[in-house]
């Protein structure tokens, strides 16, 4: 395994040698060769952080290079703008194209993200042919000698072939540290929300956000690809850009493992292996290579990449760092908020799941909802937490209307639940989860992230923290390194009560969190959540477990069946199971 | 240019016409995605590629042969493509695995009709004469040749046939057992794998229909298949991807708006576009429920 210093090591050597290269490579060809490589790995950069981190399967990639690609030829033969301003538009276009892009299939499930962009693709590519006075239809848009005069510099730079190629090696090197830059917390995130997308948004991730994030800097990579690109052929060609040289990037992401750079080079290499192989099959090779190449990829796919490509190929993001001496419980917000609910109303098709239902959850108090299977008891919960809209009534947090608020606003403001299920993680650990549910804390983003701004490396500390100290509160400290997939099942409830702590939990829904325990562990979980409430949170307990509900809540509200005669009904809570649970209703 | 009560009729019958192609195509796709979950990326190039192959074996003289070798290959080419390339990976569950190999298929299949046709576009036979057939005048000029009532009349036919055997027939219903809980559906017997092979070999036929009675109006082009497989798609999409019945329907209404945007407005580039973009639109604003992420 590489250190980080190794890692450092190994990329500077290999930038040298790549911007020494033009000293040995002297034909221009070989140098326009060698800056479409490295365009095309910055290209395909851009698809790791879609699909291999975040699991969007995006076929725009070509369009956005495209749209790069063009939008920097007309800004220079149409508006004659130079070469640097033109590359900005061109950046500037695939850019705007891929956030509409990503705010279209953030909401989609994986086959949609990738039909979605497919048809944007065939837009871009279809467009190229449509509108021939803007594009220069099938002949392209040459472009003018590129020139660029410095004025404080008083000197003018020509865009040579060398100059383009190191141009190229930059954006790869400041692809690559980006990637760097973003390793531990976007990738971190994305992942969560690419293994379990429910329930990252249960957890308080702004799923959409980040999934529209990630697409929008694929986008924005593919375009500063597409611009560079343009320029080292000289002239923005129909045939290179659009839907073929998506399906080309996605299948060589796949084929090299979707999730880091070294997959994106090592697709790329199997490119380059297969490619020439056209020239031997046909005598037009510039007309057969795309089948051939289609052919071999098709094959690499069906005989080896679908072994390769398989969710759990997606290596984990770095491994956590071991938590530091337990930071003290103070890092937790322990202000319990109340929450209180007036004639909630849903009603899904023929069933009136909820009818009139209303809760009074006091600020640091224990309040249990009982009651038969189909009562409604989790569709409160979702109701609560703003998952489920209702059809009518009122939900107050400390006295302010959040009826209307988004769940993502809800999780901000302090208001968790928890699944009825485990999470699905593949490859994650407890820490990394947990780390993940701070989300809800944190206040900077992907631009700060990247820029390692001061704010962003406190928060990152600061985060590490608060799920450390989760941990601990959870009874998991020991566990912090243990997959997700191996936690067994009490564990995995207990994992999401702490991924809840980290986000600054002040009032906890949880849903059946003693479901299929056994009395060690249902003990465990009784003390946890009675270490939580003594300490101030507010708790909103839905259970089955009356021995539970008994030792722990102040209140209890019952939800009736389908056959009650009132929906529902509140009370103190007993010292022992009675009247309030026993048919018919008093 | 002045937009009379007769050229609309024109407009809207012609775009009912290539409507209903689209609409075969796009209940070809839906029936696919509500049996497996898959989306048939290929299916476009699959219908391209069948109409090439039959033009290739049968000659461009011979429009029976080129049907009939054309129908063959794309039941063949659809069930095969299913069996040998995504059943593999989408038996793992590897939704990216099926995804590309889906798309590959798609690169595979048009870069080689690229290839192998370089002309840009190829002569395709008739069924019949139809412009030796009366066209009935409609007043200001405009007019509703034979040819379009007999794309518009075999489109509704085939649309009504595939809807029988779909709803009224034992291979109908083992579908729709399958479409409901294929688990269930093999435990009672039911061969899931023949009945979605047969449901891609239904889509090929039925996307085949649609290329035999729009192409002879124009010509065969490498891309024929594939923008026909694309209109059809957003055909699906529009309609929320919830029955091939709805989706031959938003065929028609992706056919009409297409004329109206060609015709009356006078923008011929935007016909391919177009219905793209605001597909994208739609997505963002209006997300068909089957398409989008579940949350809990």
């Amino acid at each position: 395994m590489t250190t980080g210093r190794g890692r450092a090591g190994l990329v500077g050597a290999g930038a040298i040698v790549a911007l020494a290269l033009p000293l040995v490579v002297r034909s221009s060809t070989g140098r326009a060769d060698a800056a479409n490589a490295v365009l095309l790995f910055v290209a395909a950069a851009g698809l790791v952080v879609a699909v291999g981190w975040a699991g969007m399967p995006s076929l725009g990639q070509g369009g956005f290079v495209g749209l790069g690609a063009y939008g920097t030829a007309i800004a220079q033969t149409r508006y004659h703008l130079d070469p640097l301003a033109a590359t900005a538009l061109g950046v500037l276009v695939a850019s705007v194209a891929g956030a509409v892009m990503g705010v279209a299939v953030a909401r989609l499930r994986a086959p949609f993200v990738a039909l979605g962009t497919w048809l944007g693709a065939w837009a871009v590519g279809l467009a190229v042919d449509a509108f021939p006075a803007v594009t220069g239809g099938a002949r392209g848009l040459v472009l003018p000698p590129g020139r660029i005069h410095i004025r404080s510099l008083g000197t003018t730079v020509h865009l040579t072939g060398v100059v383009l190629y190191e141009a190229a090696v930059l954006l790869a090197l400041v692809t690559i540290a980006a990637v760097a830059a973003w390793r531990r917390r976007v990738s971190l995130v994305l992942a969560v929300q690419r293994e379990d997308a429910p329930g990252a948004a249960a957890a308080g991730v702004d799923v959409a956000r980040w999934r529209a994030g990630a697409l929008t800097v694929s986008a924005v990579l593919a375009g500063a690809a597409g611009a560079l690109l343009a320029l080292v052929a000289g002239v923005a060609d129909p045939t290179a850009y659009g839907p073929l040289l998506s399906v080309k990037l996605f299948l060589i992401v796949l084929v090299g493992g979707a999730d880091r750079l070294l997959g994106a080079a090592l697709g790329l290499a199997v490119l380059a292996v297969i490619s020439p192989l056209a020239h031997a099959v046909g005598s037009d090779a510039r007309a057969v290579e795309p089948a051939v190449t289609g052919a071999l990829l098709l094959a690499v796919v069906m005989f080896g990449g679908v072994r390769w490509v398989r969710p759990t190929l997606f290596a984990p993001p770095p491994a956590a760092p071991p938590p530091a001496a337990p930071p003290p419980a103070a890092l937790l917000a322990w202000d319990g908020a109340a929450l209180d609910a007036r004639e909630l109303r849903v009603r899904f098709g023929g069933v009136q799941a909820l009818d009139g239902v209303s809760l009074d959850v006091a600020a640091g108090s224990c309040h249990a909802i009982v009651g038969p299977n189909g009562s409604g008891k989790t569709t409160l919960l979702r109701v609560l937490a703003g998952v489920v809209a209702p059809d009518g009534g009122v939900v107050r947090l400390d006295g302010t209307d959040i009826t209307h608020a988004p769940a993502v606003e809800r999780r901000r403001l302090g208001l968790a639940r928890t699944l009825q299920r485990p999470l699905r993680a593949t490859g994650l650990t407890a820490f990394d989860v947990v780390l993940a549910g701070a989300e809800p804390r944190r206040r900077t983003g992907w631009w700060r992230a990247l820029a390692r701004t001061p704010q962003a490396r406190r928060e990152q500390g600061e985060a590490e923290g608060r799920a450390t100290a989760a941990l601990e509160l959870a009874g998991l400290a020991e566990r912090f390194d243990v997959p997700v997939e191996r936690l067994h099942g009490a564990e995995q409830r207990l994992l999401q009560i702490a991924q809840a702590l980290a986000g600054g939990a002040r009032i906890l829904l949880l849903d059946e969190p003693s479901a299929g325990m056994g009395d060690a562990e249902g003990a465990t979980l009784r003390r946890i959540l009675g270490t939580l409430r003594d300490n101030g949170l507010t708790v909103v307990l839905v259970e089955h477990d009356v021995g539970l509900v008994a030792a722990l809540a102040d209140r209890v509200t019952e939800l009736g069946g389908a056959y009650a005669a009132r929906p529902y009904a509140s009370g103190p809570c007993p010292p022992e199971p009675s009247s309030l649970w026993s048919r018919p209703s008093p | 240019m002045v937009v009379t009560a007769g050229l609309l009729l024109q407009v809207v019958v012609t775009g009912l016409a290539t409507g209903a192609a689209y609409g075969l195509v796009a209940a070809g796709f839906v029936l696919v995605f509500r049996l497996t979950g898959i989306l048939h990326f290929a299916h476009g190039d699959v219908l391209g590629a069948s109409l090439f192959i039959g033009l290739l074996v049968a000659g461009s003289g011979n429009y029976p042969g080129v049907a009939a070798i054309a129908f063959v290959v794309a039941a063949a080419g659809s069930a095969l493509l299913y069996l040998v390339v995504l059943r593999p990976a989408f038996r793992r569950r590897a939704e990216l695995g099926w995804i590309g190999g889906a798309v590959a298929a798609a690169f595979a299949i048009d870069a080689t009709l690229v290839a192998a046709f370089p002309r840009a576009a190829y002569v395709f036979p008739d069924l019949a004469a139809f412009d030796r057939f009366r066209t009935w005048q409609l007043g200001g000029g405009a007019s509703l040749p034979a040819r379009t009532v007999f794309v518009l009349g075999a489109g509704l036919a085939v649309a009504g046939l595939a809807d029988l055997l779909l709803t009224r027939s034992r291979f109908g219903l083992g579908l729709r057992a399958v479409a409901d809980d294929p688990t269930a559906a093999a435990l009672s017997g039911i061969r899931v794998d023949r009945v979605v092979a047969g449901a891609f070999a239904v889509a090929g036929v039925l996307a085949v229909v649609a290329g035999l009675v729009v192409v002879p109006a124009t010509t065969l082009a490498p891309h024929t298949g594939l923008l026909l497989g694309l209109k059809g798609i957003v055909a699906a999409l529009l309609a929320g991807l919830v029955s091939p019945r709805r989706a031959f329907v938003a065929g028609l209404v992706v056919g009409v708006f297409e004329g109206v945007v060609v015709v009356t407005l006078h923008l011929p580039a935007w016909r391919d576009v177009a219905p793209l973009l605001a597909v994208v639109v739609f997505l963002a604003v209006r997300p068909p429920a089957l398409a989008r992420e579940a949350v809990e």
